[in-house]
């Protein structure tokens, strides 16, 4: 029976099923996981990224998981110009687009990826809290599963316009917002 | 619909403070604000509310402003709200491009060591782009007014 409602229609129901407390929360979530990445983003300085190095070599130090301890002694630690500026770019984009809401779903998918290379690097590294890294990737699931942007953020304001449309940019932000 | 060109997300005109609904005295109709709109004004207002980092110190001091950035923050946040608040669409667009280039320009002043970049980082260049890409997407969607 939903499958005949409108597309917007559905969107409503979907978006009135929760109180205004469930939602002003899960925008809380999501606003915070962007300050998070934010502050790791402002720590990975260029153009040496001297800090982003030391950490990444806990991952030959301290292995976690042996076939990623082999890539990055030999792939990323040999071309770390070129992944110190992906890293810059990817955690200042997670940043920015989980700050405001949009490409929510997708940029969360990003930040378990980013926090599984996180945890492969430094969850056995001394003083290391492993349980920060798990509540880490859950936070991002949580975000993922809710699609948080469509609370308090630009995913749930153009949502509704991007699925009435049939252009590819807006077709491609409903499946990633 | 223009499939395949991303300038418009919608494929529709940009909307012009001439197309919009005026009162009676000829003042632009406030009613007839779309979410879109308001979007624009509260990623606007978040900009300046961004300078609160210049305060907040220690383990909230979660963004980096600095002194060159203040005013991006209130001159492009100012411009996003005017866009918004005046249903001009074209004017939302240029503060987004705007966060953009002052996005840009943060990384490139940064690694080249220049002084305007002292007191910003990774974390200046992430809320920029963000609010960027955000401004512009308000800006390329036409949504229906809603009330």
């Amino acid at each position: 029976m939903l499958a005949c409602l409108p597309a917007r229609e559905l969107n409503r129901l979907v978006n009135t099923s929760s109180t205004k407390l469930d939602r002003a929360l899960l925008a809380v979530v999501r606003v915070g996981l962007g300050f998070l990445w934010l502050g790791g983003a402002g720590w990975k300085v260029p153009p040496e990224f001297a800090d982003l190095r030391h950490w990444t070599g806990f991952a030959v130090q301290f292995p976690v998981l042996p076939p990623y301890t082999w890539l990055v002694e030999h792939v990323v630690l040999p071309n770390f110009a070129f992944f110190g500026w992906a890293v810059l770019f990817l955690e200042a984009s997670l940043g920015g687009f989980l700050l405001v809401g949009l490409g929510t779903r997708f940029w969360a998918v990003l930040g378990m990826a980013q926090t599984l290379a996180i945890i492969f690097s430094a969850l056995r590294a001394p003083h290391e809290w492993p349980w920060s890294y798990f509540l880490m990737f859950m936070a991002h699931l949580a975000v993922f599963a809710t699609a948080a942007g469509r609370y308090a953020g630009v995913d749930g304001v153009l949502r509704p316009a991007w699925q009435r449309s049939r252009s590819w940019p807006a077709r491609t932000l409903v499946r990633v917002s | 619909m223009s499939e395949g060109l991303p300038e418009r997300i919608e494929g529709h005109a940009p909307r012009s403070a001439a197309e919009g609904r005026h009162s009676s005295e000829g003042l632009p109709d406030m009613s007839a604000r779309t979410a879109a709109d308001r979007a624009a004004v509260w990623l606007g207002v978040a900009s300046p509310a961004s300078l609160i980092f210049l305060v907040l110190k220690r383990e909230l001091h979660f963004v980096l402003i600095p002194q060159a950035g203040i005013a991006v923050a209130i001159v492009l946040g100012l411009l996003a709200i005017a866009g918004g608040w005046l249903r001009v669409r074209a004017v939302v667009l240029l503060a987004g491009a705007g966060f953009l280039a002052a996005a840009i320009a943060q990384v490139v002043l940064q690694t080249n060591g220049s002084s305007l970049a002292t007191n910003s980082n990774g974390s200046t260049f992430g809320l920029w782009l963000g609010l960027g890409f955000g401004l512009l997407a308000v800006a390329l969607t036409r949504a229906d007014p809603t009330p």
